[in-house]
């Protein structure tokens, strides 16, 4: 195997960091080569650097041999090298076949938009990389795993011979996660390369030729994925051996409600209705996993129980008490805390400092006279950062400064560390890494060992299976089965998630 | 790493060292990069004009800091857009485009003058204070339509705002000309009762009592903005509306007080101009410090005490430029002009960083 693509003595220093120390990386001609580690551990940044957006502070870059220095995305683009990011930048009202050729698009006499030559070339590609795609539609209104597709045809249509994907899984339900593979295989067989940044090790086992693992900025070793394995694996990116993650289920069940629903209709962004009916009840001291595919209205149950989203129809108690209206204020000081599964878009303050985003939702537990008391605010929020380990470079520099993980941590340990009740939490353990997600389910299980009352969303089966004393499956807006964990067989999850069988 | 990040804890620092990194952080080197800029073009302009630009800088400064007297009339002219400013900062801060400050201005202005005028018979201090509250409440009610439009119907706001000043002009062109317009032939109210005419009190020799007002409000807007629950949720709507209202803020209270605040603080611009200035509302009072209000937020970087900074530059600048006008050929346009050129290039920093930028890649 040749390598395409070389870099060497890669160094990144930030103000107080070294993102990238020293670090080897070579992409081969026709290889799937996946960069794992942890979160800062530096993966992010050494691919931003390939792709031009960040210049190295040391080391130099090849490609095909000749050395090359990129100044903008636009140089690596213009040397066959794309980079699908894990927030999309798609116009959302605009059709995936504007969106992929956006800027480059086929005309007719150098002037004219040429529609119909349009259409056939992103065809061509759905064919080519095996893509089902409603190619006619607006982008805003696709699920995430679709968008990403567009983002995949933008990068083959500017004809990409090395694809830098950043965390694709992260957004993805199995099925599409298993999609998403066939195109990348597609794509190798072309004789193209894909970097995949992963942190999860089965991934990164499932589909890549060779593995480089980074830890703290470093590379540990890169390896051919068939010689070696997970344990290994896991050991190198941690730097240390892992504890096997036991399931502790609650001793035992209780039968004090805490929430509970009736009837529930909720409707979705599309005002159709996307939670049909749904009764269920969720007591102290337990955690309730919610299985189901992704978009089988899970995500607008749980807006709805958090008091995000209104409810149409039906009756919502909490603590005995009767919740209707559209009052997230009254839900938080009833106590029920609320994990988004977009944390981004619905939990995060870009511009506001660390600081801020430590308290966002529960400003009001830090003020006196509407003043806030800077000094435990400043207090907590160095608490929340040796605790949860969230790695930064001030609590004053803006929040969008965080790498992704960490912005999850911090909303999570933020939303862990107020006295709650009752948690809702969607995919709380999305895009993080092995011992952050280690650490969140362990004080998830220690909130519930309390008397907390948890219910979780998850597209992760194995997380639903991992977490709950109980769980709910949900198909098409309803409930379609509401058992105690030690009563499910695996199949019967499976089935009753695919809509087999109705109970 | 020896350097210091500019966002290190500055307790653990002297205040000395806290004073050289302040003064030395990327947003201040921008806005003196801006200035210099700013002057550059402006010399050009000059050149180009056939006149010399030292002449013209020179008299400029002369104009707008040269004695005592011009001092003070640059911080006349700069205290207006004080108010106005803030106005605007308050605004963006909370997520939204107020460009109708100059008509939340003269309503605030022309209520507070007819209470000033017509309500007669309570003792002084009490009347100011009646004055002012009927100023606030007339400029941040007027505020509140727009307010209203975008809350309840989803208008936007530049538009709204922005035709809302026509309102305000030809509604208390109206009034000025109508029910309450003093006996003559100026478009005016009766004057203020004279126990509330303020030209002639000073807070020190020749300075008025507007300065005293607009130095609290920096620093009450400051206060707000940085340290209140309320500037927090402000500031948390202005970011993200979606993040906000799922931590429990109310986003549509928070636009109604916004857009009260904003026009309160419009309002009081111009009141001030009635009380201290006039002595009583005059049509056609204000040569735009409602619209400058957003130049000026702009150019002190969305900072509180940055835009009483802002408002200082473009004050001298309009005194600079009457000296320019009495004492040299060079006409007064260019003054004006600088202008421009500063809020072009202060205002969008992307162009300053984007240069910046390139030139680090090069290297």
């Amino acid at each position: 195997m040749t390598s395409f693509i070389e870099m060497k003595g890669i160094t990144k220093l930030y103000p107080g960091v070294r993102a990238n120390n020293a670090i080897d990386f070579d992409i081969g001609e026709g290889e799937i080569h996946a960069l794992l580690g942890e979160n800062g551990a530096g993966k992010t940044t050494l691919m931003q650097i390939l792709y031009g957006l960040v210049a190295p502070t040391e080391g130099s870059i090849s490609v095909g041999g000749k050395p090359v220095e990129f100044r903008s995305p636009a140089d690596a683009i213009a040397a066959g090298i794309s980079l699908v990011q894990q927030h999309f930048s798609l116009v959302g009202v605009y059709s995936v076949v504007e969106n992929v050729l956006l800027a480059r698009e086929p005309s007719r006499y150098g002037v004219l938009y040429d529609r119909p030559a349009a259409k056939k070339i992103v065809q061509g590609l759905c064919q080519k990389y095996n893509l089902h795609l409603d190619i006619d539609s607006p982008v805003k209104e696709l699920s995430v795993g679709d968008q990403q597709k567009v983002e995949l045809l933008k990068a083959f249509y500017r004809g990409a011979k090395v694809l830098i994907l950043d965390e694709p899984t992260a957004v993805l339900t199995p099925q599409q996660v298993d999609d998403l593979y066939v195109t990348m295989r597609e794509f190798r067989e072309s004789g193209n390369s894909i970097v995949f940044i992963t942190h999860k090790l089965k991934e990164c086992l499932t589909v890549s030729d060779r593995v480089s693992v980074l830890q703290a900025g470093s590379l540990v070793q890169t390896l051919r994925a068939a010689d070696t394995d997970a344990a290994q694996l896991a050991r190198m990116m941690v730097g240390r051996d892992l504890a096997e993650m036991t399931p502790r289920r609650a001793k035992a069940l209780t039968d004090q409600v805490l929430l509970s629903a009736r009837n529930l209709r909720v409707n979705g962004d599309n005002s159709l209705e996307a939670v049909r009916g749904v009764s269920l009840e969720l007591r102290k001291g337990e955690i309730l996993g919610v299985a189901g595919v992704q978009g089988n209205g899970q995500i607008e149950l749980a807006e709805a129980l958090a008091g995000v989203r209104p409810i149409v129809a039906g009756e919502l108690l909490i603590n005995g008490k009767r919740f209707n209206a559209l009052d997230r204020k009254g839900f938080i000081a009833a106590g029920v805390g609320y994990v988004p599964e977009n944390r981004h878009r619905d939990a995060w303050l870009g511009e506001a400092s660390i600081e801020d985003n430590l308290i966002l939702g529960y400003q009001d537990r830090f003020t006196r006279y509407q003043v806030l008391m800077k000094d435990r605010i400043g207090k907590y929020a160095r608490r929340l950062v040796e605790e949860y380990d969230i790695r930064l470079s001030a609590l004053s520099a803006p929040g969008r400064s965080l790498s992704g993980g960490n912005q999850q941590k911090a909303v999570m340990s933020r939303i862990m560390s107020q006295s709650l009740d009752i948690l809702i939490a969607c995919q709380p353990t999305r895009g993080l890494d092995i011992s952050a997600t280690e650490f969140v389910r362990s004080k998830l299980v220690e909130a519930r060992d309390a008397g907390m009352a948890v219910l979780i969303v998850s597209y992760d089966l194995d997380e639903i299976k991992e977490m709950s004393d109980r769980i709910a499956v949900i198909y098409e807006g309803q409930i379609v089965d509401n058992r105690p964990f030690s009563e499910f067989s695996e199949k019967d999850i499976g089935l009753q998630m695919a809509g087999a069988s109705r109970v | 790493m020896t350097e210091t990040p500019s966002n290190y804890p500055a307790k653990l620092r002297g205040a000395g060292d806290w004073f050289v990194s302040w003064a030395l952080s990327p947003t201040n080197l921008l806005i003196v990069a801006s200035l210099i800029i700013g002057l550059l073009a402006g010399s050009l302009a000059i050149l180009a004009g056939g006149f010399d630009p030292v002449v013209a800088f020179s008299a400029l400064i002369q104009g707008a800091f040269g004695s005592s007297q011009s001092v003070l009339r640059t911080i006349d002219k700069a205290v207006p857009l004080v108010f106005t400013g803030l106005a605007a900062l308050i605004a963006f801060k909370g997520g939204a485009f107020n460009l109708g400050v100059e008509g939340q201005m003269i309503v605030g202005a022309l209520a507070g003058a007819i209470a000033g005028a017509y309500i007669t018979g309570i003792p002084g201090p009490i009347h100011l204070v009646l004055v002012f509250l009927v100023t606030i409440l007339a400029g941040g009610s007027f505020a509140l339509v727009p307010a209203m439009l975008k809350v309840r119907f989803g208008v936007n706001e530049i538009i709204s705002t922005i035709m809302l000043n026509y309102v305000a002009v030809w509604g208390t062109s109206y009034l000025v000309n109508g029910p309450f317009k003093a006996p003559g032939y100026v478009p005016q109210t009766l004057p203020v009762a004279p126990a509330i005419n303020l030209n002639r009190v000073f807070i020190l020799p020749g300075v008025n009592f507007s300065l005293l007002v607009a130095i609290l409000c920096v620093g009450l807007t400051l206060f707000l903005m940085k340290r209140t629950r309320f500037g927090y949720e402000l500031n948390a709507v202005g970011i993200n509306r979606t993040a906000a209202g799922v931590a429990g803020i109310s986003v549509n209270r928070t636009t109604y007080l916004v857009f009260f605040i904003s026009g309160a603080l419009g309002g009081i611009a111009g009141i001030l101009q009635v009380l201290v200035v006039h002595g009583r509302y005059i049509q056609g009072f204000s040569p735009g410090y409602g619209f400058d209000g957003v130049a000026v937020a702009l150019v002190g970087q969305l900072n509180p005490v940055g835009v009483a900074f802002g408002a200082l530059l473009f004050g001298a600048l309009r005194s600079g430029g009457m000296q320019l006008d009495r004492v040299t050929d060079i006409p007064v346009d260019f003054s004006i002009f600088l202008q421009g050129v500063v809020i072009l290039v202060i205002a969008t920093p992307g162009i300053i960083s984007f240069l910046f930028r390139r030139r680090r890649a090069t290297r």
